[in-house]
């Protein structure tokens, strides 16, 4: 397989707007994170003013077909976007079916769009692991814009509310009513609800989200919009457009973005210095098969020790960070 | 139908041969039909006591129509052979037919390519390479007049299997030619088969528009020409179980799908404020011949009293003439291997046989090469023939419905048919058929049909000769028909000649009628026949409903 | 640490709706711990534009229409355009006769796969020669 890359090479080429060089790019960081800051080390200088859209909402609520519309509104209007897919990696075979493209097929020649489906690979919270990267390949590729849409399961979007600026929850009529969205947290993240495919009667849910809306207090003096769209017709379209341009507003004005900015990187920054130390202990300190090894000895004499063992371990090392 | 004390007595008898049965052996194999209805390994008069001949059987052409829809059957009038036949050019299309014909084919069924399906003209580079290539080409009214020169039209009935999506465009092209003709349309025999779950779970529809829509369009279609008299001979739709079943789906389900989509044909229709009456006698269905030779005879003869019933008791039908349900067969395709081809014809006259002996009205028999490449002129020569051995040589059609009265037979009717009831009730809870399809309900059923008939495919459940017992490599011997790779050109041709002999200026005023008949959601055939007449193309109308309704990916179930 | 998986892209090319066979082939690969990008319909320019930014190592074609020649002539030839075609693996499916499998690996496709094909097989080809 295609693992040896020439990064110098590739990144002469993206510099000169080649998409092939962004692809292969883009698999790199998504294979071989370790060898992110290879390429980031020549993206020091770059501007960090793409606007970040995430994109939520349950399975089979329209958000591919409803992001290839609004895609085509933004491209109409002479934006640049980047667009990230993710759908779930399956726990038992590793494999993934990524299914949003055969929705964007209308926007997927245009020179100024890039769209890449990823497998979430394990990563939990809705995204995968290479999404933070793959956005900053896209600012440095100058995208006006990057959509990223989540896995899409509920209870565990909460990532995108870190890595992106304007979260949009998509809802339908029929799934779920208002307890199911606020079991699934749904309501504490979104900046605009979209109430896609009206025409099965968005009345109702519409209704519960603004009674929902109604009892919850908004610190940043900014209350989700609600919109109602038909991604088939386009209809609403451009309404919830307006919301997400009107959100970008508010937040700019007061100095929101600034702060959602940090949040972005100080997500990264925990996530890199976590997945560190997760390597330094599970290469110097306990590895998979000692693991298995306690799995072995979890129940002993009848005696169940799981607590123990770990406490154990733990307690009788000292960790001292020396340079090499 | 037995007397009480008799039932005993054969009671007590089989109980004893039950112990003999018991005692010797019995293959490891399981026993159920293709719809995994389990079956028994003896029918006797205790499997049908409670039935009643005078109102569950009766007499052909009575209520409720179980052994057929006409008094006489084929003593009376021998089924319509009708070979689906299309590819390369509406001209070597009409050579095809012609040849049949000459050998004996009494009906015609034009198989259209994937452009003519989808509403696209060979001048949209997308499905430009498939120009006549799994059908023939009818992208504009010149085609029609090619389509059909030197045949009888007001004779012979000729089938135009297109969908809702281009049901009017291609249907109005063909009234059109007629008339131009100077036939009277009204006079005219035919069927459109405007069936909206073929091209939305049978195929993967390409850039058409929303299930409501296509729903709507079907309708309109019916309205117009039986509800509105303009064509009343004509059947505007055959509700097309055989598409659907090839992808997988059982003979339960089969007719449960065509059952419910009909009952929203008919909802819709009544709407409008037409009574069953005025339309449903014109209602006609194409199902499958399939693999399990006595599950099919037994799902013929239970669809029509199924659909008795239904127009009876759910529709209050009054004109007796409109209970009957009539229907075109296909053998199945879906049985058919590329390895040893010729074995197909084998599989093929069985499944014929089924059709014949379950009462159908028209049939089409499969050529041998089919599961490789469109027919050959020899294979769809032997595909007729397999037809007229049946009804020349075998003597089968002496008497009416022979296998009526066997026991098993008339169990298994009872028991396909009330398999189909329940069946009709879980699609009709999901709704109307445009929402089982939007909701995604119909193709998961799909999906999962499929996907137990691999399962049983791979675990040896069901076997194919040639693919899982006693394989063959995959065929290289037998020829292989080709399309003529000069359509694209010759079918571009003919639209820039239309072109630039119509009434540009006139067509477009039309145009923008059927846009604001598009918005309001009006009937939108006279419009389309006006358009076509003045030279529209399937394309150009096609891209007013894309253009006014917006197109529609289906749900994917993988 | 090296997260490489498998990428294919499973597309349609034109507008022939039997997508069956593409879909259970679909199933099988990412069954077998591939990553499947599905296309659906797409026409030869965004088959290659979607393997292009997919970065995919293998493209499925499903044809049942009888135009397998011309759609993958045409498929080739843009991956030749845009330079890509040596990481790039094709793969054609669906009715294709027996008659037509040398040509259409003398056009460049690695194999074929016409009815009654196992998915089984379709995976392990992909798994033996990926290229490199």
């Amino acid at each position: 397989m295609k693992t040896e890359y020439d990064i110098n090479a590739l990144i002469t080429k993206f510099k000169n707007r080649d998409k092939i060089a962004l692809a292969k790019l883009i698999t790199i960081v998504e294979n071989d994170p370790d060898r992110a800051h290879e390429i980031f080390k020549h993206f020091e200088d770059i501007k960090h003013d793409s606007y970040i859209i995430g994109i939520t909402g349950s399975p089979g609520v329209g958000k591919s077909t409803l992001t290839g519309v609004m895609c085509k509104k933004l491209l109409d209007g002479g934006k640049t976007i980047g667009i990230i897919c993710v759908d779930p990696t399956s726990p038992f075979s590793g494999g993934a079916f990524l299914g949003d493209r055969v929705r964007m097929t209308n926007i997927s020649l245009h020179p100024n769009v890039f769209m890449r489906s990823l497998a979430s690979r394990g990563y939990k919270g809705g995204i995968s692991r290479a999404v933070f990267d793959i956005s900053l390949l896209y600012e440095a590729y100058g995208m006006d814009v990057i959509i990223i849409e989540t896995v899409g399961v509920g209870q565990s979007e909460f990532d995108i509310y870190n890595l992106a600026y304007t979260v949009v929850v998509i809802l339908v009529p029929g799934y779920g009513d208002a307890i199911q969205m606020q079991k699934a947290g749904l309501i504490e993240i979104g900046d605009i609800y979209d109430i896609n495919k009206k025409d099965l009667g968005g009345e109702d849910i519409a209704v519960q989200v603004e009674m929902m809306l109604d009892d919850t207090i908004f610190q940043s003096g900014w209350r989700p919009p609600v919109s109602m769209t038909d991604a088939i017709s386009g209809e609403g379209v451009d309404d919830l457009i307006q919301n997400i341009w009107d959100h970008k507003e508010h937040i700019e004005l007061s100095e929101l973005l600034d702060e959602k900015k940090k949040k972005r990187f100080s997500y990264k920054i925990k996530e890199l210095i976590y997945s560190k130390i997760e390597k330094l202990i599970s290469e110097n300190f306990i590895n998979e098969e000692e693991i298995n090894e306690i799995v072995k000895h979890a129940v002993e004499d009848g005696k169940f020790k799981i607590y123990q063992t770990i406490h154990n371990k733990f307690e009788d090392v000292n960790f001292e960070i020396k340079k090499k | 139908m037995f007397d009480k004390e008799y039932l005993e007595k054969v009671k007590s008898e089989k109980e004893k041969w039950e112990e003999l049965y018991k005692s010797s052996r019995e293959r490891d194999v399981k026993f159920v039909t293709d719809s995994e209805i389990p079956i028994k390994q003896l029918y006797t008069p205790l499997d049908i006591k409670d039935k009643d001949y005078l109102s569950d059987i009766s007499f052909p052409g009575l209520a409720p129509y179980t052994r057929g829809v006409y008094p006489s059957m084929y003593r009376g009038r021998l089924w319509t052979m009708r070979l689906f036949s299309g590819h390369g050019t509406p001209e070597e299309t009409n050579k095809r037919w012609k040849f049949l014909y000459e050998n004996g084919e009494t009906g015609f069924s034009a198989a259209v390519d994937a452009l003519t399906f989808n509403g696209i003209d060979p001048t949209n580079q997308d499905g430009a390479p498939e120009v006549g290539t799994s059908g023939v080409p009818l992208y504009c009214i010149d085609s029609l007049f090619a389509l059909t020169e030197d045949i009888p039209i007001d004779k012979i009935s000729v089938a135009l299997v297109v969908e809702p999506f281009t049901s009017a465009p291609v249907c109005s092209m063909y009234f059109n030619m007629a008339k131009m003709r100077g036939y009277d349309i009204k006079q005219l025999m035919g069927t459109t088969q405007n069936d909206i779950l073929t091209m939305t779970v049978g195929y993967i529809p390409y850039k058409n528009c929303p299930p409501n829509h296509i729903l709507r369009l079907a309708c309109d279609f019916i309205e117009w020409t039986v509800a509105q008299k303009n064509t009343p001979l004509w059947h505007p739709i055959n509700f097309t179980g055989y598409n659907y079943r090839e992808g997988g789906i059982d003979a339960v389900q089969e007719l449960a799908f065509v059952f419910a989509s009909a009952c929203s044909h008919i909802d819709n229709l009544i709407e409008r404020g037409w009574k069953a009456d005025d339309f449903v006698g014109r209602l006609a269905f194409h199902l499958a011949a399939h693999k399990d030779f006595f599950e099919e005879i037994a799902k013929f003869r239970a669809a029509r009293r199924i659909w008795y019933k239904l127009m009876k008791d759910k529709y209050e039908v009054k004109n007796p003439k409109n209970l009957g349900f009539r229907f075109h067969v296909q053998t199945a395709g879906s049985s058919l291997t590329a390895q040893s081809p010729k074995i197909n014809i084998v599989r093929t006259a069985i499944q014929a046989l089924e059709a014949n002996l379950g009462g159908c009205q028209s049939l089409h028999t499969n050529s041998y090469d089919e599961a490789i490449c469109l027919p050959s002129e020899e294979a769809a020569l032997v595909a007729l023939r397999t037809q007229q051995v049946i009804s020349d040589e075998s003597r089968i059609h002496n008497t009416i419905d022979p296998l009526a009265g066997s026991y098993f037979i008339e169990w298994l009717t009872d028991e396909v048919e009330d398999r189909v009831w329940k069946y009709i009730d879980k699609i009709q809870k999901v709704g109307a058929i445009d929402k089982a399809l939007s909701s995604g309900f119909l193709y998961k059923e799909m999906r999962d049909a499929f996907h137990r008939r691999r399962m049983k495919l791979e675990n040896g459940d069901e076997i194919m000769l040639g693919v899982n017992k006693y394989p063959v490599p995959y065929d290289t011997v037998t020829d292989v028909f080709r399309t003529n790779k000069e359509a694209i050109g010759i079918e571009v041709r003919r639209i820039e000649k239309l072109k630039a002999r119509r009434d540009n200026a006139k067509l477009e005023k039309i145009l923008d009628k059927l846009r604001n008949v598009c918005e309001k959601e009006e009937n939108v055939m006279p419009v389309v026949m006006e358009a076509t007449k003045e030279g529209a193309t399937i394309g150009e109308v096609c891209n007013i409903y894309r253009e006014i309704w917006g197109t529609w990916d289906p749900p994917l179930a993988i | 640490m090296n997260d490489r998986k498998i990428r294919v892209l499973m597309s349609k090319p034109g507008i022939d709706g039997h997508w069956r066979g593409g879909i259970v082939v679909s199933r099988a690969i990412r069954d077998a711990g591939m990553e499947l990008v599905f296309g659906g319909f797409q026409n030869v320019q965004q088959i290659v534009e979607s393997a292009i930014q997919e970065d995919v190592d293998v493209i499925g074609l499903s044809i049942h229409s009888g135009a397998h020649f011309a759609y993958t002539q045409q498929v080739i030839d843009l991956l030749k355009e845009r330079g890509v075609i040596d990481n790039i693996m094709i793969l054609v499916g669906g009715v294709i006769p027996a008659k037509d499998f040398t040509q259409l690996k003398e056009m460049g496709v690695a194999n074929v796969y016409g009815p009654g094909s196992r998915t089984s097989d379709i995976v392990e080809f992909i798994r033996q020669n990926v290229k490199k």
